[in-house]
Formats: structure tokens, C-alpha cells, sequence
């Protein structure tokens, strides 16, 4: 497998970072903290459900593309034996790939 | 001669307000919402700048990786971003609304309390004229004074008595005679000044307008308000419901990177609904009855009639009662035609789930152990849908009288673990010795100050007005132990709307108490059988919308007889929830109203 790959480290490393930097922001967003809406229900209700919709997916695309970056990551650092594993990964999840690497 | 002139704009507007909320929350947020924005955008930016670093590489890692970034992360954020955008200008246009109408109803106050002052000046300048001419007429701020001077209440100066004076008191007469020109002099002289005063009524009259003007702007303003919020919600709604929030259906199942994205609605569940063995109508035992029932139910969402249930109940075994309240708490709990025993037996059963659900307050769940452990009487409760009515005292053979309570408006469910809803109830239960049982009412979302439960939605107060009526009917009627017994009904605040609903449904009852009551529905009659009374303190603000335009209890005084106490200078807010308080604020009143309900004869 190894054969088949051509990884241009400093251009990877450089795309993982910035995917790590892009994602941080939203890692943890709690937009409706400190906002009462007060005395008024309905709308307390709704823009807090909303919000924290919104905050929930910017997190869930944070972790998607930290992931992402993480697993470049281990390909560069790692070599490319590492190549099928981590494919197979990104199929599982990267935290049970990145456990089964500490496994290993 | 006291003539009492509001002093706060707020006592002469609506009770509601526009001015709730907080316009800087709603810019806070969309702040926020902009900054997720401009993340998002550079997330999408430098996904795509990964995506083309990644494609120059070859190997199976990067192809996918570079396929879930471009294929999903890339794509999600897009329309994570849009969805962030449209909420931020959703929140802007929400907050520039309620900005808008906090702005006009500022000026609004300020003219009223300008239009008051000049009002003020106008009675104080007539109570003086008046005062002069010792005469007894009575002024209402809002009426004005009439058109032509009124007559004093005595003649100055008889004929017959000055002949006699001039006669027998000489010098005096010349006193008398002096005092009388001067008194004549003094008269013209007020007259001239009332004349005066009839043009300054135009200006009052004018300020009365004004006055009119300005609180139908205020419930224009308070009905922008209303709709301001309903769409605000409907839009925010929109975009929560739509998929660009559901990011984890397409990036979870490939890279099982955190779990599901959006539970809102999940996280919605009520506790009601957590109960899932309770509130099967599945159940075998219950089988019978639904199924002949099915269409009704589900297509007017009604329980079987009270009767077929009462004869179906009547047919079960003991043990087959036994388990239905073991094992369907929720359904038995709360179906009309089950004996009120078994439905206070069920919802403690219920009340063993609910005291454990998982977010609730210390107060509920000690409420809800209370329940369990029979301290506490429920013959509905469903706090899921927010419906409760507390059964205080115990239906017996010595039971006198039953009184059903109906609280004010916003009363909800945390007001009944809390007590306070239940203070009057108790109070009159407890003084009565046995001889009477309460039920506190509040089956289902109660009356609110805004929204489809709004206190001005006759429609939804005659609905209330309707359910009432069918737990009378159903319920409280139809127990052995309290037939015959006599009927009392108790409503503080809008809750006397509701009741007024329920009597004109055909619920009947043998006294009917206002407790600081609203209003009457529009087409409600007092039942010539029935014994009408209203309790209230002296400054209630309730009585703020008296004035002709609705029938308030308080100036229904042919049909209701009045009841007022001395609110010892507490404030008019607090006089109006103190009327339903309990014997620590409100003693006086609670004794008087002790009083009228023991006059009722069984």
C-alpha cells in the first residue's frame, strides 16, 4: 500500500492545522447562556431552543473536521502502513481508531 | 369630598404590558448568532482549501478524509451557516420590534402621566369652587364635571326668616344683611370663575380623549407585541425544524464523531410523558372500553362518557381495580366515571413516578412524595399536559358543602407545589371542620397574560369556562358522597372569567365568590338561584378596568354584593394577589368569606 502513496507532509500538516484552528471557535458554544428572555415564554423557549440547535451543530461540525485533521495527522506522522487502518476509521469513527491505535 | 386621580401612567393602561423582555437579549443573541456565522464561514472556507491540499496526496486515508470534508463537514456548515444567518436576522428583526414598541410605549407613559397632571389640576380647581358653594356633588376624575353649575345643597337667605331677623335682631340683621351682599358678591364672583372653568373643561374633555386615544394605541401596541412573538417563534421554529441543524444524520454514521446533533425536541419530553406503562390505554383491562370508544377518541381526542365508564368501573373485580390503578396510574387517574377514591389512589400511584423524574425541583418532588404518600389528594393530575385539580378535606357523610376553586391568571403547576394556590381552599376547609371539601382547579394550560391563553381571549376563557362545567357535571355530581351537597364556587382574578364561562355551560351553583374577579363573559346572566359576591381590597388594581367596558364583579354591584377591605396602604398589585392569599396576609378577608360560605344552607 505503501507504494500506491505520495503525501505531501508539509502541505497536509498545514491544511490539518488549519482545519484545527477553524474548528476551535465553535468546539464549545453556549449561545443562549446568560440570555433570559424574561416574561416571555414562548420566545424564551424558542430562541433558547434554537440557539442551542445551532450551538450543538457548530460543535458537532468543530469535532467532525478536528477529527478529520487528527486523522491526517496520524497518517503523516505515522507512515503510510497506517494507511489501511485508518481508512477502515474513517469508516468507525476516529476516537475508535485512535483508541485502537493506543490498543496497538 | 375625595376624588382620587391615578397617579401612574400603569393605572390607567391596560393591565398588560408591551414592555416586557429585552430588546438587548434579542441583539445579544443575534451578536452571537453573527460570530457562529463568521466561524462557520471560515470553516467552510478552510474545508475547501483542506479539500484541495488533500486531493494533490493519494492515499485511501486522505480520499476519505478529504470525502467527508467536502461531502459533509463542507456541505453541513454551508447550510449551518445559512441557518445561523436567517436566526440572526430573525433575532435582529425581533429585537428592532420590541425596540420599536418599547420606544412608543415610553412616550405613551409620559403623555398619560402629562395628561394626568393636567387632570389633577382640573379637580383640584372644581373641588374648590365646589367646596365654596358648599356644595355636595360627587367627582369623577374620569367623568368630568357637569355642563352647568350644580345648585348648592342649602338657600342662602329665606324671606319669611329675614322679615322675623329684621324685626327682632336689628343690628344683627345689618351684619346679616352685610354677610348676605358679600355672599352674594362671593357667588357671582364663583360663578364668573365656573364659566371660567367650562372653557378649561374643554381642555380637561380633550385630555380624557387624549387619555382614550392613548390606551387604544397601547392595545394596538400590546397586539403588535403578541404578533411580533408569534412570528418570531413560527421562524425560529421553521429553522429548527429543517435539516441543515440535523448535521449528525450524515456525518455521525460514517465517522461516529459525537453523538446526535439535535435533540431539541427530544429534550422537550414532558415528565408526563416518561410514564410510558401509566398511560396505556393498551392495557387488557381497558381494552373494553376503548375499543368501543376508538372513533371518539380518536377523532375528538374525548375519553369515553362518564357514564359508560362509571358501568364499566362498576363491573371490574376489586383486583382487576387494583391493578388498573397499579399498572394505567395515568388513565384511571384522570377518566370522568371512576369514583374519586380510586382516581386519588391511582394519581399517587403516578405520583411514585413523577417524584422521581430526573430536572425537577426539590419543592415538586417533595409535592409529588407527598401525593404518594396520600397526604396530598389528587383527582387529576397529568403534569404533562399541566393539568392538576387538589381534592383538600374528605368527601364523607358529614360533608356540608363543596367548594371549587379557580386560581388567576398565570397560576401553573409550580404554584400548587408551592401551596399558594391552594391557600384559600385550605384555609376555608380547614376552618370548616369536616363539613367541606375543595377541589383547586387548573386542568390544563390556565389563563396567561399573552398568546392563545391570553385573559382577553374570550373564545379560550369560554373553553375554560366549558371544562369546568364538565368536572362538575362529571365529576364532582356524580360522587354518592357529595350529592345534595351545597355548591360553592371561588375564583380569584381572570379565574372569575372562566367560571362565568362555566356557568354559562350549565354549571350551577349556590354561591359564587369573586375574589378580586376580572370580568364576566359578555353573554353570562347571573342565575336568579344563585348568591353573588365579591371581596376585594380598596385599591385593588383589578378595578382598573372598570369603566363600563367589560362587567366586573366590582361594578356589577346590583348583582354582587360588595365585600372591601382596608388594604393598609399596600400597593394595588399586591392587594390583588393578596385577596387569594392566605390567613397570614389576608385574615380579614378570609373570615368574612368563612362567613358567607356558612350561610349557605345544605
Amino acid at each position: 500500500m505503501s507504494d500506491h502513496m505520495r503525501l505531501e507532509r508539509a502541505s497536509l500538516c498545514g491544511a490539518a492545522d488549519a482545519l484545527r484552528v477553524a474548528a476551535e471557535p465553535l468546539a464549545a458554544v453556549d449561545l443562549a447562556e446568560g440570555l433570559a428572555f424574561e416574561s416571555v415564554t414562548d420566545v424564551a423557549y424558542a430562541a433558547r431552543e434554537f440557539l442551542s440547535a445551532v450551538g450543538r451543530a457548530a460543535a458537532q461540525l468543530s469535532q467532525g473536521s478536528a477529527a478529520s485533521a487528527e486523522l491526517v495527522t496520524h497518517l503523516v506522522e505515522r507512515g503510510g502502513e497506517l494507511d489501511l487502518q485508518l481508512a477502515a476509521a474513517v469508516e468507525v469513527g476516529p476516537s475508535q481508531a485512535s483508541r485502537e491505535q493506543e490498543l496497538a | 369630598m375625595s376624588v382620587l386621580v391615578p397617579v401612574l401612567p400603569c393605572e390607567v393602561l391596560a393591565v398588560e404590558t408591551p414592555v416586557s423582555g429585552d430588546p438587548a437579549e434579542a441583539h445579544e443573541a443575534e451578536a452571537r448568532l453573527n460570530r457562529v456565522s463568521g466561524h462557520l464561514q471560515q470553516l467552510v472556507d478552510t474545508t475547501r482549501s483542506a479539500c484541495a491540499h488533500l486531493s494533490a496526496n493519494q492515499s485511501l486515508t486522505i480520499e476519505r478524509v478529504e470525502l467527508v470534508l467536502s461531502e459533509r463537514v463542507q456541505r453541513r456548515a454551508q447550510a449551518a451557516l445559512a441557518v445561523s444567518e436567517a436566526g440572526s436576522s430573525a433575532f435582529r428583526s425581533y429585537g428592532e420590534q420590541i425596540e420599536s414598541i418599547h420606544s412608543q410605549a415610553r412616550k405613551i407613559e409620559d403623555r398619560v402621566s402629562e395628561q394626568l397632571a393636567e387632570i389633577r389640576g382640573c379637580v383640584s380647581e372644581a373641588r374648590e369652587i365646589l367646596a365654596m358653594l358648599q356644595c355636595s356633588v360627587q367627582l369623577h376624575w374620569n367623568i368630568g364635571v357637569p355642563l352647568e353649575l350644580p345648585r348648592p345643597d342649602a338657600d342662602y337667605g329665606d324671606a319669611a326668616e329675614n322679615v322675623e331677623l329684621r324685626a327682632r335682631y336689628e343690628s344683627q340683621w345689618c351684619v346679616a344683611a352685610f354677610r348676605w351682599r358679600s355672599a352674594l358678591e362671593e357667588l357671582q364672583l364663583l360663578q364668573r370663575q365656573w364659566r371660567s372653568l367650562l372653557d378649561d373643561r374643554v381642555r380637561w374633555r380633550s385630555a380624557l380623549e387624549e387619555l382614550q386615544l392613548l390606551q387604544r394605541q397601547w392595545r394596538s401596541l400590546l397586539d403588535d407585541r403578541v404578533e411580533a412573538e408569534q412570528l418570531f417563534v413560527s421562524k425560529l421554529e421553521r429553522l429548527s425544524d429543517g435539516d441543515a441543524l440535523h448535521v449528525s444524520d450524515s456525518i455521525e454514521v460514517s465517522t461516529v464523531i459525537v453523538p446526535a446533533i439535535s435533540t431539541s425536541r427530544q429534550t422537550t419530553i414532558r415528565v408526563g410523558a416518561a410514564i410510558k406503562p401509566g398511560e396505556r390505554r393498551s392495557h387488557p383491562l381497558l381494552t373494553n372500553l376503548y375499543d368501543e370508544y376508538a372513533l371518539q377518541l380518536a377523532t375528538t381526542g374525548k375519553s369515553p362518557p362518564a357514564e359508560a365508564v362509571a358501568q364499566w368501573w362498576w363491573r371490574l373485580t376489586e383486583s382487576q381495580r387494583q391493578q388498573l390503578i397499579a399498572e394505567a396510574p395515568l388513565v384511571v387517574g384522570n377518566l370522568a366515571g371512576v369514583p374519586l377514591e380510586s382516581r386519588v389512589a391511582a394519581n399517587a400511584r403516578s405520583a411514585e413516578y413523577f417524584a422521581n423524574a430526573e430536572g425537577i425541583s426539590v419543592q415538586e418532588a417533595d409535592y409529588w412524595n407527598r401525593v404518594a404518600a396520600g397526604r396530598v389528594k389528587l383527582v387529576v393530575s397529568d403534569p404533562g399536559n399541566s393539568r392538576i385539580v387538589e381534592m383538600i378535606g374528605e368527601a364523607g357523610p358529614d360533608t356540608a358543602r363543596v367548594i371549587t376553586f379557580l386560581p388567576g391568571t398565570m397560576s401553573q403547576m409550580k404554584h400548587f407545589y408551592a401551596g399558594s394556590a391552594q391557600q384559600v381552599a385550605q384555609y376555608l376547609v380547614t376552618r370548616s371542620s369536616g363539613t367541606s371539601v375543595a377541589f383547586v382547579y387548573k386542568d390544563g394550560s390556565w389563563v396567561s397574560w399573552l398568546g392563545p391563553g391570553a385573559n382577553t381571549n374570550y373564545d379560550r376563557l369560554q373553553e375554560l369556562g366549558g371544562q369546568v362545567a364538565e368536572f362538575q357535571r362529571e365529576v364532582v355530581e356524580r360522587e354518592p358522597s357529595l350529592q345534595g351537597d351545597s355548591q360553592v364556587a371561588i375564583a380569584h382574578s381572570a379565574g372569575m372569567s372562566v367560571l362565568s364561562g362555566a356557568e354559562l355551560s350549565g354549571a350551577d351553583f349556590d354561591t359564587v365568590m369573586s375574589l378580586g374577579g376580572a370580568f364576566a363573559l359578555r353573554d353570562w346572566r347571573p342565575d336568579p338561584g344563585t348568591d353573588y359576591h365579591h371581596f376585594q381590597y380598596d385599591n385593588d388594581a383589578i378595578n382598573m378596568i372598570d369603566g363600563g367596558r367589560l362587567w366586573t364583579p366590582h361594578e356589577l354591584n346590583d348583582v354582587f354584593q360588595q365585600h372591601v377591605f382596608d388594604s393598609e396602604g399596600l400597593a394595588r398589585f399586591e392587594s390583588h394577589s393578596r385577596i387569594a392569599e392566605g390567613p397570614e396576609t389576608n385574615r380579614q378577608a378570609l373570615d368574612v368569606i368563612f362567613d358567607v360560605m356558612s350561610e349557605v344552607p345544605k
